[in-house]
C-alpha cells in the first residue's frame, strides 16, 4: 500500500472529543436504521400481503393504512442518516471522502435511488388511497432500489476502512463499486434481514397502539420472528467473514470485544423475547422486543466503529488528531436539540388522536 | 489536493456543483416560502370561514409543500455529496468548523419532516387552529434552516474576523460581515419565489372558482412585494464583501456583471408586475402572465446565486483555501503536511499523488504526461478540456510563450484565478501539455 495515497486529517483537528462524536454517530445511526427498518419491513409486508389481500379484507385494510407511513419512514430515515454522515466526516473524513470519490457516480447515484424509492412508495400510497390494488411490482421494485442503495453504502463503508485496497481500486478505474471486502455480502444480508425484522416489530407496535388495524400485530410479528433468526445467522456469518487479523484487532481494540458480545447477546435474546411477545398480548411485549432489537442495533453501530478503528489501526489513530472543542457551539446545539424534541413531542401529541381515527 | 480527482466529463466539477447548488437552493427557498404561504392562506381562510380556499389549499398543498420539500431534502444531500466529491478539502474544513451548527440544522430538519407529514395526515382530522399551528411549525423550522445554512455560505465569502482555533472562532464565523444582509435577502427571495409559484398555481389548476384564485393571487403578490428590499440589502452586502469581489461586480468579471444585470432586471420586472397588479387590484392572471412571473423569478434567483458562487473565486473560503483545494497563506501553519510549502518546493503533484496515472511516479512520465498530471492536480476541478470553462478553446490561439507568461501571472491577469501552486518545472510541463491541446 502506498501510505502516500492517504490524505492527512483535517487541518482544523477535531471539533469535539472523539468519544462524543462517536457516541452521537452510533446513536443517530441506530435511529436511522430503525426508520429504515420501518420502510424496508413495511414494504416487505406489503409485498407479502399483495396476493393474500385480494381475498382477505383485513389484510387489504392493513396494506391501505400501512402505505402512508412508508414515505414518512423513508423521509425520517434519510434525515436521520444525515447525522451519522456528519460525524463520520468529522472523525474519519480523509478515508470517507476518498472512498466517495473512488465510487464516484455510484455514490452520487445513491441519492437518485432514494428519490426513486420515495416516488415508488408515494405512488403506492396514492394508489391505495384511490382504492386501487397495490400489486407486486411496486413494493418489489421499491425493495430492490433500497437494497441497491444498501449495497452502495456498504461498499463505501468497507472501502473507506480498507486503504490498502485503494491502489488496486484506482488501477481498476474510478466509478466502480468496491466488492473486494469479504464481509460485504454478509454485511448487506445482515442489514436487510435486520431491517425487515425491525419493520415487522414496528408494524406490530403501530397495530397495538391503534395506528394500524389489529391484523398488523399478527402480520408484523409473523414477519419479524423468522427474520430475527435469520438476522442472528447473518450476524454470525458477518463476524466469521472478517479477516482473522481484523477480528483479532477488533477484540484487542478498547471496548471492541465487549461491544461484539453485547450485540451478539442482544441479537440472540431478541428471538425468545419475540416468541414471548407472539404469545402474550398488550403493547408492552412488542415494545420490549423492539427495545432489545434497538439495543442490538446500537451495539452493532458501536461495534462497527470499533471495527473501523481496528481496520485503520496500522495507518491511523483518532488519538493522534488534536481536539479543539467549541463548547459554546455545542451548547447551542444541545439547546436546539432539547427544544426540538419538545416541539416534536408537541406535534405528535396534537396529532395522535387524528392518526388513530 | 491529496484526494482522488473526480473527473466530470464536459461539465467539470465546478459547474456540476453550481448546477446542483442552484437547483437545490431554488427548490429549498421555494419550499421555505411555500410553508409561509400555505400557513398564512390557511390562517386567513379559517378566520373568514372560507371553506373554498381551505379546500383549494388541501388539494394543492401536496404539490407546493411536500414535493419541493422532498426534492429539497434529496438535492440538499446532493450538493453536500457533490462538493465532497469535487472539493473534499473544502467541505472537510466547513464540516469541522461548523459541525454543531450543522447538527442544530439537522434537528430542524427532523422537525420539518415530522411537521410536514403530520400536516398532511391531520388535515380535516384535528381542529383547524391546531392544524394551522402545525403548518406554522413547518414554516418556522424551514426558515431557521435557511438562517443557519446561510451563515456558513456567507462565511465562505466574508470570513471576517474568523481565525481557526481562536476564542469564539465559530461565532465570528457565523456572524460574519455579510451574514445579516444576505440572510434577509434569502428570506425575501424565498417569499417571492413562493409568491411566483402561487401565481402559477392559480393560473394553471383546474376546478377552483375565480374568487379563490383571486384570493390566492392577492396573497401571492403580497409575498412578492417585500422583495424590493433586496436591492438595498444587496447594496449592504456589496459594501462588506472583499474589495477583489467588488471589482468583479463592477466590471472586472464581465460574466458576473452580465449575470448580475440579468438578475437585477428580472427582479425589477417581477416586483413591478406584482406592484402594478396589486395597485390595480387586478388579481385575474392569464397563463402567459403566470409563466412570465415564474420565469423572471427563476432568472433573478438563478442569476444572483450564480454571481454569488462566482464572486468567491479564486477562493472556496476567502483568503484561506483556493478553489483548487490548495491551502492559502493564512492556513499554511495549520496544514499538517505543509502542502503550501511542499507544492512550492517539490511541486503540486508531490502533494497530489492521485493526479498521476495509477502506479506511476512523476519521474517515469514524459513531459506531456507530467504536464497532464499538473493539469489534473491544479486545473481540472474548474477547467475541463473541451466542455465547460474549457482550456482547449482558450489556448488554441495562444503561443507557448503567451501560455508560459500567463501561468506566471494568471492571478494578476484574471481576478478569479488562483496563483499557480507548483514549481517552475511544472509550469514548463503544463505549458507543453496545453500547447499539445491546440492540435
Amino acid at each position: 500500500m502506498s501510505a502516500n495515497l492517504i490524505p492527512s486529517y483535517d487541518m482544523l483537528g477535531l471539533p469535539a472529543p472523539p468519544w462524543l462524536a462517536q457516541a452521537l454517530m452510533a446513536l443517530t445511526l441506530a435511529l436511522h436504521w430503525t426508520f429504515l427498518g420501518g420502510v424496508v419491513g413495511g414494504t416487505a409486508l406489503l409485498l407479502a400481503n399483495a396476493r393474500r389481500a385480494r381475498a382477505n379484507p383485513d389484510l387489504a385494510e392493513l396494506s391501505r393504512r400501512l402505505t402512508p407511513f412508508l414515505p414518512f419512514f423513508l423521509s425520517m430515515a434519510m434525515t436521520l442518516g444525515i447525522a451519522p454522515l456528519l460525524f463520520v466526516q468529522v472523525l474519519y473524513g480523509q478515508f470517507f471522502y476518498t472512498a466517495n470519490i473512488l465510487l464516484g457516480w455510484w455514490w452520487l447515484g445513491m441519492l437518485g435511488l432514494l428519490l426513486a424509492a420515495f416516488a415508488l412508495l408515494w405512488f403506492g400510497w396514492h394508489r391505495q388511497a384511490e382504492g386501487k390494488p397495490l400489486g407486486l411490482v411496486l413494493p418489489a421494485l421499491a425493495l430492490l432500489v433500497l437494497a441497491k442503495a444498501a449495497v452502495i453504502l456498504s461498499s463505501n463503508a468497507t472501502l473507506a476502512q480498507s486503504p490498502e485496497t485503494w491502489q488496486a481500486a484506482w488501477a481498476r478505474g474510478m466509478n466502480r463499486l468496491f466488492t473486494g471486502d469479504p464481509a460485504l455480502v454478509p454485511r448487506v444480508a445482515f442489514a436487510l434481514s435486520g431491517f425487515v425484522a425491525t419493520g415487522g416489530l414496528i408494524a406490530a407496535i403501530l397495530a397495538q397502539t391503534g395506528l394500524l388495524p389489529a391484523a398488523g400485530r399478527r402480520e408484523g410479528l409473523g414477519v419479524a420472528l423468522p427474520l430475527l433468526g435469520v438476522q442472528l445467522v447473518f450476524w454470525l456469518w458477518l463476524m466469521a467473514s472478517l479477516p482473522a487479523a481484523q477480528r483479532a484487532q477488533l477484540m484487542a481494540t478498547e471496548g471492541g470485544g465487549a461491544l461484539w458480545w453485547a450485540a451478539t447477546i442482544a441479537f440472540l435474546a431478541v428471538i425468545p423475547a419475540g416468541v414471548l411477545a407472539w404469545r402474550g398480548g398488550g403493547l408492552g411485549a412488542p415494545l420490549a422486543v423492539a427495545g432489545v432489537q434497538f439495543a442490538g442495533l446500537l451495539a452493532w453501530a458501536l461495534t462497527r466503529d470499533a471495527l473501523r478503528r481496528a481496520a485503520l489501526a496500522p495507518v491511523f489513530s483518532l488519538s493522534d488528531v488534536p481536539a479543539h472543542p467549541e463548547w459554546s457551539s455545542f451548547a447551542m446545539f444541545a439547546v436546539v436539540f432539547v427544544a426540538g424534541l419538545g416541539v416534536i413531542g408537541w406535534l405528535v401529541k396534537m396529532s395522535l388522536p387524528a392518526a388513530k381515527a | 489536493m491529496e484526494y482522488p480527482i473526480f473527473d466530470v466529463p464536459l461539465l467539470g466539477g465546478s459547474l456540476l456543483i453550481a448546477k446542483v447548488a442552484i437547483f437545490h437552493a431554488f427548490i429549498a427557498h421555494f419550499s421555505v416560502g411555500s410553508g409561509f404561504f400555505v400557513a398564512l392562506a390557511e390562517r386567513r381562510a379559517i378566520r373568514e370561514g372560507d371553506e373554498a380556499t381551505l379546500a383549494f389549499l388541501k388539494k394543492y398543498a401536496l404539490l407546493i409543500l411536500l414535493v419541493p420539500y422532498v426534492l429539497g431534502t434529496v438535492t440538499g444531500a446532493g450538493i453536500w455529496f457533490t462538493v465532497a466529491l469535487v472539493s473534499p478539502r473544502a467541505i472537510s474544513v466547513l464540516i469541522h468548523q461548523f459541525v454543531w451548527d450543522w447538527a442544530a440544522e439537522w434537528v430542524l430538519f427532523l422537525i420539518e419532516v415530522v411537521s410536514i407529514f403530520l400536516y398532511f395526515f391531520t388535515w380535516g382530522r384535528v381542529r383547524a387552529e391546531v392544524h394551522n399551528r402545525i403548518g406554522w411549525v413547518f414554516a418556522g423550522a424551514s426558515l431557521l434552516t435557511l438562517v443557519i445554512i446561510n451563515a456558513i455560505l456567507s462565511f465562505m465569502l466574508t470570513p471576517g474576523g474568523w481565525a481557526p482555533h481562536a476564542p469564539g472562532a465559530v461565532w465570528k464565523a457565523l456572524l460574519n460581515p455579510s451574514y445579516v444582509p444576505t440572510t434577509l435577502v434569502r428570506a425575501l427571495a424565498a417569499f417571492a419565489l413562493a409568491g411566483a409559484g402561487a401565481v402559477a398555481l392559480a393560473a394553471f389548476v383546474r376546478g377552483a372558482d375565480a374568487r379563490v384564485r383571486e384570493r390566492v393571487v392577492g396573497l401571492a403578490y403580497r409575498m412578492i412585494l417585500p422583495a424590493v428590499l433586496i436591492f438595498p440589502l444587496l447594496g449592504w452586502a456589496f459594501a462588506v464583501i472583499p474589495e477583489r469581489a467588488q471589482q468583479v461586480v463592477l466590471g472586472a468579471g464581465p460574466a458576473m456583471l452580465i449575470f448580475g444585470g440579468f438578475g437585477a432586471a428580472s427582479l425589477a420586472i417581477l416586483w413591478l408586475g406584482a406592484a402594478l397588479a396589486a395597485w390595480r387590484r387586478d388579481h385575474a392572471v392569464s397563463s402567459v402572465q403566470a409563466l412570465v412571473t415564474v420565469l423572471v423569478a427563476f432568472v433573478a434567483y438563478g442569476a444572483f446565486e450564480f454571481v454569488r458562487e462566482g464572486l468567491r473565486r479564486p477562493y472556496i473560503i476567502e483568503g484561506f483555501m483556493y478553489s483548487t483545494g490548495v491551502t492559502a497563506e493564512t492556513a499554511a501553519t495549520l496544514d499538517r503536511r505543509g502542502n503550501i510549502t511542499r507544492t512550492r518546493a517539490q511541486g503540486v503533484v508531490a502533494s497530489c499523488p492521485w493526479a498521476l496515472p495509477p502506479g506511476k511516479a512523476y519521474g517515469q512520465l514524459d513531459t506531456l504526461g507530467q504536464g497532464e498530471a499538473v493539469y489534473r492536480a491544479a486545473c481540472l476541478r474548474c477547467h475541463s478540456v473541451d466542455g465547460y470553462n474549457a482550456v482547449r478553446p482558450l489556448v488554441r490561439s495562444w503561443s507557448r510563450e503567451t501560455i508560459r507568461h500567463l501561468l506566471d501571472r494568471m492571478h494578476e491577469v484574471k481576478l478569479s484565478m488562483p496563483p499557480f501552486p507548483g514549481t517552475d518545472a511544472e509550469k514548463e510541463a503544463l505549458a507543453d501539455y496545453l500547447v499539445s491541446l491546440r492540435k
